[in-house]
């Protein structure tokens, strides 16, 4: 270690708290110069890590757990150290500086100060250090005290990707596909279009009789074992037959009008739950929407249709291909998610709610009570049998009732080995991991990037996550419509041949929730 | 019923009148989209200055979408959903336009060229992807962008901010 700093930086970056707490270590990936000829600069006041210390302690942020590892991990790596100053070397193309007293003396920080300080000790090529955040009220307050402030740009994404699920053709290319009268090869139509199709895309056209709508499908090839998606060959768009505008449903060769006596309202309802929530090539699937739209019932019915234990021979008609190794259920059990928000945008921990678990959780449950009440299920059993173990006592209190375990429909059951339905919350999500599970993810735009990221990582072999969200909807402080978790796992699963995305385009519910919508009162 | 003056003619209050008979946001997007281009094409004005030119195509806007409402007040949603005897009416008109504005761009008309029709065929133009689909999208972003702000008083307000959010929104100009 030395006390002989660089002095000259490509570019120097000061991001504030809400940065990291959005992108987790990301942030030291992202702000690297990446071309190796020059080096950035990331400037860390001591105050910033006992803020993130206090974040990690007051709403169990992943970003800020890991960032705070991730920077006693660089401290490994110091080459220069003196009187507050202290640098460390990531990469070919990052530093950071660690900015302690007496250089910032702790009760007397200010922004002003540290800005002052970094400018003074370092020469960034592109003027001035500047400061990244996302938080209006900093773009206002030090934007107008002249200092150069920045938005986070590598964690945008445009709210309008959630169009990507369905997209408008043309006349050239439905002509093409009836005159070719069978799939058509994906090169061509990308050169009719000009542009790329992901897979399990849609493509909507005005036909004859209506909206047509075509799909991009490809062979699949997965590994021996089946259990993961290695390629998607001959890639393809095929029109939808005109038999599909009826909404009639399959679960492997199982047909059906409903499940569970919800059926589809409309086609991108009809999409959503048999090309989404009811394929098994699909392993992530994006259902996005305004409030009313249908995604949570949709969501909530097609896992629970596909958790139930089925009679034998049910259970083999519905099975789908190169899913055989369960004996009951096509998914073990449901792992239902949300943030811990609530409306407001204020942070709140379980905790601070009063009475047993369940009525801790009852009202974050309301949309699935909602389902359970619509669909079928309530004739059978009431919500929280689902949250009962079968032959156990849990946070729930005695195992299942009697009610709990009645034949839905007269051939099937809620699953005898777990729990139907297992709430949790991302804060609790550190260490565990699932395999053959359904998981819900709710609200996913209340989640910031890098907690969803750390959803996904916990998916085990054989599960299924659905997303939803909304990006109008959000009540995340931190979070926007161009940063949030589910916009930004869309872009970087969108390509993936076993994610698929649909956007619903309907409210279901009255004008007036409709109108409320646009109420300026909650609009931030 | 009376109108107080902020309910006056706006994209606000005419979204709202649509989005009555139109639910699907997707096909709401497509006709508004359609209609910004369908009521520009023939756009004239010898209104003298900029700002005032502005706010004719803007009222332009408003006479298509006023057009709109009255075809869907008429139509059978037996045969078709309501709008889509509307939308097909309006491509008929729009893609042909397109179709040879686009192939022949960045040659354009002198009239299309000071009008914000011209800023919108070199914005459709320079993007990858069919124009059809960038219409939809721009028209449901102007549609969310207007019910997020809710209506506007004052008529020269009103005029202004919906030329903006039409320019931005189809443009990315603001």
């Amino acid at each position: 270690m030395s006390d002989k700093f660089r002095e000259n930086y490509s570019k120097i970056f000061i991001p504030f708290i809400d940065v990291y707490e959005l992108s987790g270590t990301e942030v030291f990936s992202r702000l690297t110069r990446d071309d190796g000829d020059d080096k950035n600069l990331i400037a860390i006041p001591m105050n910033f890590i006992e803020r993130l210390d206090e974040f990690k302690d007051k709403s169990n942020s992943v970003g800020a757990i890991d960032v705070l590892r991730f920077l006693k991990n660089a401290r490994n790596n110091i080459y220069a150290s003196n009187n507050g100053r202290t640098v460390c070397e990531i990469s070919e193309g990052l530093d950071i500086a660690f900015l302690d007293k007496p250089l910032i003396p702790k009760n007397d920080f200010s922004i002003e100060k540290l800005e002052e300080i970094v400018n003074e000790n370092w020469n960034s090529a592109d003027g001035k250090a500047a400061i990244i955040t996302n938080r209006e009220k900093y773009h206002i307050k030090y934007g107008s005290r002249g200092f150069r402030i920045e938005d986070p740009e590598f964690l945008q994404v445009s709210a309008d990707i959630v169009n990507e699920g369905i997209i408008d053709g043309n006349d050239k290319l439905l002509a093409k596909l009836y005159q070719h009268k069978g799939p058509l090869n994906l090169e061509e139509v990308s050169d009719i279009l000009g542009r790329e199709l992901y897979p399990h895309q849609f493509i909507r056209f005005v036909g004859k009789k209506g909206y047509d709508y075509a799909r991009v499908e490809g062979d699949i090839v997965r590994n021996k074992s089946g259990s993961r998606i290695l390629r998607f060959e001959k890639p393809r768009l095929r029109i939808l037959p005109q038999g599909e505008k009826k909404f009639n449903l399959s679960v492997g060769n199982h047909l059906r009008d409903d499940i569970l006596g919800i059926s589809p309202r409309d086609m991108e309802q009809y999409l959503a739950m048999q090309y989404g929530l009811l394929n098994e090539d699909v392993s992530l699937f994006f259902l996005t929407g305004a409030q009313g739209s249908g995604k949570t019932l949709l969501s909530f019915v097609c896992a629970v249709d596909q958790i139930l234990w089925y009679e034998k021979d049910m259970r083999n008609k519905r099975l789908q291909e190169n899913k055989n190794k369960l004996k009951s259920g096509l998914y073990k059990n449901i792992v239902l998610l949300k943030p811990n928000e609530i409306m407001g945008g204020r942070r709140r921990d379980v905790g601070a709610l009063p009475g047993s678990l369940y009525s801790k959780i009852k009202p974050h449950l309301g949309p699935y009570l909602d389902g359970h009440r619509e669909s079928i299920l309530h004739q059978y059993f009431p919500f929280e049998e689902m949250l009962r173990h079968p032959r156990f006592s849990n946070d729930f209190g005695e195992k299942r009732r009697d009610c709990g375990n009645s034949k839905i429909n007269n051939e099937a059951r809620l699953p005898g080995d777990f729990e139907a339905i297992e709430m949790t919350y991302s804060g609790f999500m550190r260490g565990r991991s699932f395999t053959d599970t359904f998981i819900l993810v709710d609200e996913a735009q209340n989640f910031s990037p890098y907690e969803v990221k750390t959803i996904l990582e916990r998916m085990g072999e054989g599960c299924k996550g659905v997303i939803m969200g909304d990006p109008l909807q959000v009540d995340n402080p931190y979070c926007s419509r161009e940063i949030n978790g589910m916009t930004h796992a869309i872009s970087h699963y969108l390509n993936k041949p076993y994610s698929s995305l649909i956007n619903l385009t309907r409210n279901y519910r009255s004008q007036v929730s409709a109108d409320a919508q646009d109420w300026k009162a909650f609009n931030s | 019923m009376t109108m107080s003056p902020k309910d006056s003619k706006q994209f606000y209050s005419l979204f709202q009148t649509l989005t009555g008979y139109i639910e699907n946001k997707d096909e709401l997007g497509s006709i508004v989209g359609y209609s910004v281009i369908g009521s520009l094409i023939n756009f004239e004005t010898n209104s003298g200055s900029f700002q005032e030119i502005n706010f004719e195509q803007v009222k332009s806007v408003y006479r298509s979408i006023e057009n709109v409402i009255s075809a869907c007040e008429k139509e059978d949603e037996i045969a078709h959903p309501i709008g889509f005897s509307v939308y097909c009416e309006l491509r008929t008109i729009v893609d042909p336009f397109l179709d040879e504005k686009i192939e022949e761009y960045p040659i354009m008309s002198e009239v299309h060229e000071k009008y914000f029709l011209g800023e919108i065929i070199k914005s459709l133009s320079n993007r990858r992807g069919n124009y059809q689909d960038h219409l939809r999208r721009e028209g449901l972003a102007l549609l969310v962008d207007i019910q997020m702000s809710g209506s506007i008083a004052g008529r020269r307000n009103s005029l202004l901010s919906d030329f903006q959010k039409m320019r931005y929104n189809f443009t990315g100009k603001k």
